[in-house]
């Protein structure tokens, strides 16, 4: 296989065998992970494209795809000054500007990896973490596995990168651990893979930040997470996206809540993106194992999106909730179809459903479908829905007080999200509001 | 819930951290999002106040006549009331002047001269009046303190949100508010009476130099009124011209009107000081409007 060949300008969705087999090996992958990328290739040959996702991919090239991989952008020291200039905390930019590898210089970040590494924590990346840990390969590619649909089958065919955190029994990791990806390239196809394995009684708060710093003409983000929860763990996945330019968001997510009395919570923020597909998903499989998937999200200008968040109970007496809270403004679509669904097994289920939404002006639209399904007939699952407008009232109440109209729909934005927003880590709730206010107020 | 600052970790591809002209991409980002100074706008005049309001005539969008020519000159400090039966009008009259979309005005107001009558209800507001809405509203997950801290940053040219913070509380102590109240959702699950005191600490907040004041003391019980009488009293000697809406003499027994006015049928139809006040709990309005032919 030619180097010439494999860096054709050819698009993602037409790779080869050989290519595959290529590009795993230019990554020095063990075998067990090209066999994965392989039956996501083969899946994707024997099922018809999917005209929500494919088309999108399309537009990335091979050539764009491995270049941003191998050649990342080093930071020259007059960044890294002008980057203290502006009040980035020294440690954050040393960890920043020293990519992944751990032997940072930092007293602070040295002293925190080390007190996780004594705790028997694993936080390395992906691609480190496939061929140093066994307990990888018993975990990855199992619940974001290769034929659950074409998307999953993108990810697993072209994941690199990506954190892997492993947290061993009854270890509470008491600070949420933080991870940024940022698309940095034109055309690139983003495609990190997050696994998190959290034995009996650990408790874990992963914060991930995905954004774009500069607006991007072309650009896909295909990331995926998957996660493992056991008897009594407790998961806190909180995913902010801020994407600009044209970024089609679609990543994939997957918990599977194997433990009994275990919880998982996924919180999605999501501000903006040219289009956004995504289908979180729980499994809970343990007994009296509880689930949450939260979405918070303003969609605004030409947005369209669709969400179809998904609880699946399997066990009895699991207990699950889906909020979808969103503001939609300008000319922005939002559908959501979220499900709850309790299968055979799933006695005394219980969960319910509340999409509320706030629609801005009279041409944003929200489609809201929520659906429940069950196989069981004492689950008690249920749902409600509410699409409500800023009334002329509030908004002169509020300029009565000195407040014009931008300033005032922001704080009545910022209200309607705040009983959510609320519960989650203090810096995931500042970094909301800075969003907010330079969505809706443009500073 | 765990509420430390969190580790930052750039994880991923090999995370391309920097652009590549090498400017620091996370820290661009950060840069943006402060970018852009929030506007302060200090109000605070020191010059003679005075509010006219020049043969006023107010209508519905059904066309209906509500206000049928009022005029006020009100050139010093102090405690105006004008007081009237329901559906008099009051309402309507400083609701159109503070331009509620609902009604359309006809004749000027004045604001220190200045001829306010066309300006949007935030720029009249940031000019210095405001009114105290008969029914507070609700607005739903915005924090007592975070609403009255803004508003205390813009009017009382406050930068630091601990002073702003500071302020607010001594508002609402003075209409007899307890510090809890700071952190719950603005008038939500309040009841009439708190809902009535904490609308008049947000006027307060805003420092203004005139306060329309529609029905402060309805919906209050007997041992909250004199908080009510306090934070009116403490506009008046703010300097501020306070119009005080009301069709209950009740309140005047812990304040004293400079001068008090009759509203009927969309006119005012009687002027005069305390002894007015006695004569429409002796007469009532509809024989002071007789008496006095309908001005
Ligand atoms: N927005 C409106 N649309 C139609 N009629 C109104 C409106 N506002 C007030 N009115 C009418 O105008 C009259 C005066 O009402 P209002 O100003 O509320 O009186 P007051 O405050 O003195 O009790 C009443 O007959 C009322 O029904
Ligand atoms: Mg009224």
């Amino acid at each position: 296989m030619s180097r010439a060949r494999l860096l054709e300008d050819r698009p993602l969705t037409e790779l080869s065998r050989d290519d595959i087999v290529e590009f795993s090996r230019r990554r020095k992958e063990p075998e067990w992970v090209l066999r994965r990328r392989l039956e996501a290739f083969e899946y994707l040959r024997s099922t018809p494209p999917d005209p929500k996702i494919d088309p999108l991919i399309e537009k990335v090239t091979y050539k764009v795809f491995i270049e941003s991989l191998e050649n990342p952008v080093l930071p020259t020291e007059e960044a890294i000054k002008a980057a203290e200039r502006l009040g980035v905390r020294p440690e954050e930019l040393e960890v920043l500007a020293s990519g992944f590898s751990i032997d940072v210089d930092n007293v602070v970040v040295k002293a925190v990896l080390k007190y996780l590494e004594k705790k028997g924590v694993i936080f390395t990346s992906m691609d480190e973490a496939v061929k140093r840990y066994p307990v990888v390969k018993e975990y990855a590619f199992r619940g974001l596995h290769p034929q659950l649909n074409r998307k999953t089958a993108y990810h697993v065919m072209l994941w690199a990168g990506g954190p892997f955190i492993y947290v061993p029994k009854g270890v509470k990791i008491p600070q949420p651990l933080q991870g940024v990806f940022i698309i940095g390239r034109e055309g690139l196809g983003q495609t990190e893979h997050t696994l998190i394995v959290l034995e009996e009684g650990a408790e874990l708060h992963w914060i991930e930040g995905c954004t774009t710093p500069i607006a991007l003409r072309y650009a896909v983000h295909l990331g995926g997470l998957e996660a493992f929860v056991k008897d009594s763990a407790k998961l806190y996945v909180a995913s902010i996206n801020n994407w600009l330019g044209e970024v089609h968001h679609m990543p994939v997510k997957r918990v599977v809540v194997e433990g009994d009395n275990a919880y998982a919570e996924l919180t999605a923020i999501a501000f903006y993106s040219t289009t956004s597909n995504t289908a979180p998903r729980i499994d809970l499989r343990g007994r009296k194992s509880r689930g949450v998937i939260q979405n918070i999200a303003l969609y605004r200008d030409k947005q369209r999106i669709h969400s179809a968040p998904l609880i699946r109970y399997e066990a009895p007496e699991t207990s699950a909730q889906i909020l979808n809270r969103t503001v939609v403004k300008d000319e922005a679509v939002e559908e959501f179809n979220g499900m709850l669904y309790a299968a055979r097994g799933a006695k005394g289920a219980t969960g319910f459903m509340s999409c509320n939404t706030l629609v801005i002006g009279d041409r944003a639209k929200s489609i809201t479908v929520p659906a429940i399904g069950t196989e069981e007939k004492d689950a008690e699952l249920s749902h409600e829905a509410s699409v409500g407008r800023i009334s002329y009232e509030k908004l002169y109440y509020l300029a009565l007080m000195g407040f014009e109209e931008d300033e005032a729909t922001w704080l009545i934005v910022n209200g309607f999200f705040e009983p959510v927003i609320n519960k989650l880590p203090i810096d995931v709730q500042i970094e909301v509001k800075k969003i907010l206010e330079l969505a809706l107020l443009g500073h | 819930m765990v509420r430390h600052r969190p580790l930052t970790w750039v994880c991923g591809v090999k995370v391309a951290v920097f652009s590549p002209c090498g400017e620091p991409l996370l820290t661009s980002v950060k840069y943006f999002f402060n970018k852009g100074s929030k506007q302060r706008l200090v109000v605070r005049g020191a010059s003679k106040m005075t509010f006219e309001v020049q043969k006023v005539k107010v209508y519905t969008s059904d066309g209906k006549e509500v206000v049928k020519g009022v005029s006020l000159s009100l050139v010093k400090p102090g405690i105006y009331t004008i007081m009237g039966p329901n559906g008099a009008g009051k309402s309507s009259l400083v609701n159109a002047i503070m331009g509620h979309q609902s009604y359309r005005l006809e004749g000027r107001v004045l604001l220190g001269g200045e001829d306010i009558t066309k300006l949007s209800t935030h720029e009249k507001a940031r000019k210095g009046i405001t009114l105290a809405i008969q029914m507070p509203l609700e607005i739903e997950g915005v924090r007592v303190a975070e609403l009255l801290s803004r508003i205390i940053k813009r009017f009382q040219g406050v930068s630091k949100t601990d002073e702003a913070l500071r302020i607010a509380r001594e508002l609402l102590h003075l209409v007899g508010l307890s510090d809890s109240i700071m952190s719950r959702y603005f008038m939500v699950g309040m009841s009439g009476g708190e809902r009535k005191r904490l609308e008049l600490a947000r006027v307060l907040a805003q420092k203004p130099r005139v306060a329309l004041l529609d029905e402060p003391d309805s919906g209050v019980d007997v041992e909250s009124m004199p908080l009510v009488a306090k934070a009116i009293e403490k506009l008046r000697e703010d300097g501020a011209i306070v119009v005080l809406i009301t069709h209950q003499p009740r309140l005047f027994k812990h304040l004293e009107p400079d001068h008090v006015y009759v509203m009927y049928n969309g006119r005012i139809v009687a002027e005069g000081g305390l002894d007015l006040v006695q004569l429409i709990e002796d007469k009532g309005y509809t024989w002071i409007a007789h008496h006095n032919g309908g001005r």
